[in-house]
């Protein structure tokens, strides 16, 4: 609860987004009544690109939210010192980060999760009730295998991209001052030294890799983000079991998990042993 | 009585420089002790290392526990005031109450709010919105409300107002302390807990320079004040310290037997502070 508490902007952004769904609406609607513009075909494909954008807004504006909060949680605490009161209670250093690591790959994800399909819903209801094809919205696309795939999608994105969420945690624990700019500088450096000296490792790609605006579900030619907005197939089909498989036979996503968990372990064995003087 | 805490050789070192210089005590239930020590003298390091905030060398047991493997565990049972304002600003004072409850099994909130109804703050308070004063009342009053059993607090009063101040340990006490619970508390302002404390422990450079039940001072120490014409007898008689007080001069012998002073001026017992300054001196070659 504490995180939630601290953290407000994470229950207000979705309430912002939700109220400029609303307005924006209202004002295409009354717009296009006042310019005499009939509506558009009504189509499935119409509709999925209508949700499929209200999604990647809403998971945009989180990606940013996610990062603020993880490269702040622990810094925020050393810097107004309440860290002395917080770790005077019965609560252990690796509860504390696991529960701001759970915040980050399992509250947010559930939030962003209800607030796209609040924003599906507040859509469909406004432009059925203006538009003529009322009942035909709700149906073209199932939206409960739709959503259904929306929730498993924004899970499997926080497994895969956790090595970069839990570097901004370990950077929020460790760093002196301005973790943002550590956690961003340090794997600039990293590419550009790996690039100059020519090492070979490929930093960037591996990084770029992890972000989700470019990564591909299941090695397909789908990229994640299309995936996500669910503008092809997704929508129609309930993720099956083999898409699962695909996903967790990437070794690319175990060596992630690895590569998390270190810095996980490392995030916690700086809050405990740091000692500012 | 059971040992709330016990240090046998305890070392911290922070580079070339002994923070913490081979220390030993103990700490009993019922105990009050104020450990004195001027800037720098190695109590916060102490504090720290009772806490398991930090590594240490040598042996060390809080509540029977080592503070260094199971701090979470001991915390239940250890209540802690830093002294600088911990409590997070942007918490208010619901939230607080709650959150306390969510994590400590016997907190009791009925006797934290009975605590702030006698204060000015309130459960829709924020802390940011509150004075120093009353952010102390309130972590006091979160103090009060968990059943613990060592309370340590590193100069819990820095900046209070008078008013606060006596409040606060008089609270402590009547209110928190009793025959099962130990106070260890570090703080300059010795004048103002000497009458609470039961046992006093002097810190310098890392070193703990003194360490005596209050009520064995006496027995020890005595305090001479003195008319300027007696200064120079006075001097010739070995004192430990020598100060001025108004137009009088005050002297503390040790181990001296109080018959021999009567004659020069008044006899009685040396405030710690004095104290505190002789033994310190002492070691300095002053």
């Amino acid at each position: 609860m504490r995180e939630l508490w601290e953290h407000y902007n994470l229950w207000r952004i979705p309430l912002i987004i939700l109220v400029l769904v609303v307005l924006a609406n209202l004002g295409f609607t009354g717009a296009a009544s006042w310019l005499g513009l009939t509506p558009p075909e009504v189509s499935t494909q119409v509709v999925g690109m209508t949700l499929g954008s209200l999604g990647s807004l809403v998971f945009f504006v989180f990606s940013f939210l996610v990062l603020f909060y993880l490269i702040d949680c622990l810094y925020a605490e050393r810097r107004d010192k309440s860290i002395l009161f917080w770790r005077s209670l019965p609560v252990s250093d690796t509860q504390a980060v696991l529960a701001k690591l759970f915040v980050a790959t399992v509250v947010i994800p559930a939030i962003i999760w209800l607030t796209i399909i609040a924003a599906h819903l507040i859509t469909l209801t406004i432009q059925s009730v203006s538009g003529e094809n009322a009942a035909k919205l709700f149906t073209l696309i199932d939206l409960g295998i739709y959503w259904r795939n929306l929730l498993i999608i924004l899970l499997l994105t926080a497994l895969w991209t956790l090595p970069l969420l839990t570097w901004f945690l370990f950077c929020s624990s460790w760093s002196k001052r301005t973790p943002f700019v550590s956690a961003l500088t340090i794997p600039l450096v990293g590419i550009l030294l790996d690039q100059i000296f020519s090492v070979g490792i490929g930093l960037g790609g591996i990084i770029a890799d992890r972000i989700p605006f470019g990564y591909n579900l299941g090695g397909g030619e789908q990229s994640f983000l299309v995936g996500l907005l669910g503008i092809t197939s997704s929508h129609a089909h309930a993720l099956g079991l083999s898409a699962f498989l695909r996903f967790f036979q990437q070794p690319g996503l175990w060596a992630g998990l690895v590569v998390a968990g270190g810095f996980t372990a490392l995030t916690v064995w700086t809050r405990r042993w740091r000692d500012d003087g | 009585m059971e040992s709330l805490i016990s240090a046998k050789d305890l070392n911290k070192q922070y580079g070339a420089t002994r923070a913490v210089d081979k220390v030993s005590f103990e700490i009993a239930a019922g105990e009050i002790v104020g450990l004195i020590g001027p800037n720098g003298a190695g109590k916060s390091t102490l504090l720290k290392s009772l806490l398991g905030l930090i590594r240490y060398d040598g042996k060390l047991e809080v509540l029977g526990q080592s503070p260094r493997k199971n701090r979470a565990k001991l915390l239940e049972s250890l209540s802690y005031i830093a002294d600088v304002a911990s409590l997070p600003e942007w918490i208010s004072v619901k939230q607080l109450l709650a959150y306390m409850g969510g994590i400590h099994p016997g907190f009791d909130r009925k006797r934290t709010l009975g605590y702030l109804e006698r204060t000015q703050v309130t459960t829709a308070h924020r802390v940011k919105a509150l004075s120093k004063g009353m952010k102390t009342q309130l972590h006091l009053a979160l103090i009060m409300g968990v059943d613990t059993r060592l309370l340590i607090l590193d100069e819990p009063t820095l900046g209070l107002d008078i008013i606060f101040r006596t409040e606060f340990y008089e609270t402590l006490a009547n209110e928190y302390h009793n025959a099962q619970r130990g106070i260890l508390v570090t703080t300059h302002q010795v004048e103002e807990i000497e009458r609470y404390l039961t046992r006093v422990m002097f810190i310098h450079h890392g070193r703990i320079l003194f360490d005596m039940p209050t009520r064995d001072i006496a027995k020890h120490f005595l305090r001479l004040t003195v008319e300027h014409d007696r200064v120079q007898q006075a001097r010739q008689l070995g004192p430990i310290f020598s100060g001025s007080m108004g137009d009088k001069q005050v002297f503390i012998y040790e181990n001296r037997v109080a018959e021999d002073f009567r004659h020069l001026g008044t006899v009685g017992l040396p405030g710690l502070a004095d104290l505190f300054v002789a033994k310190v001196k002492g070691v300095d070659g002053d």
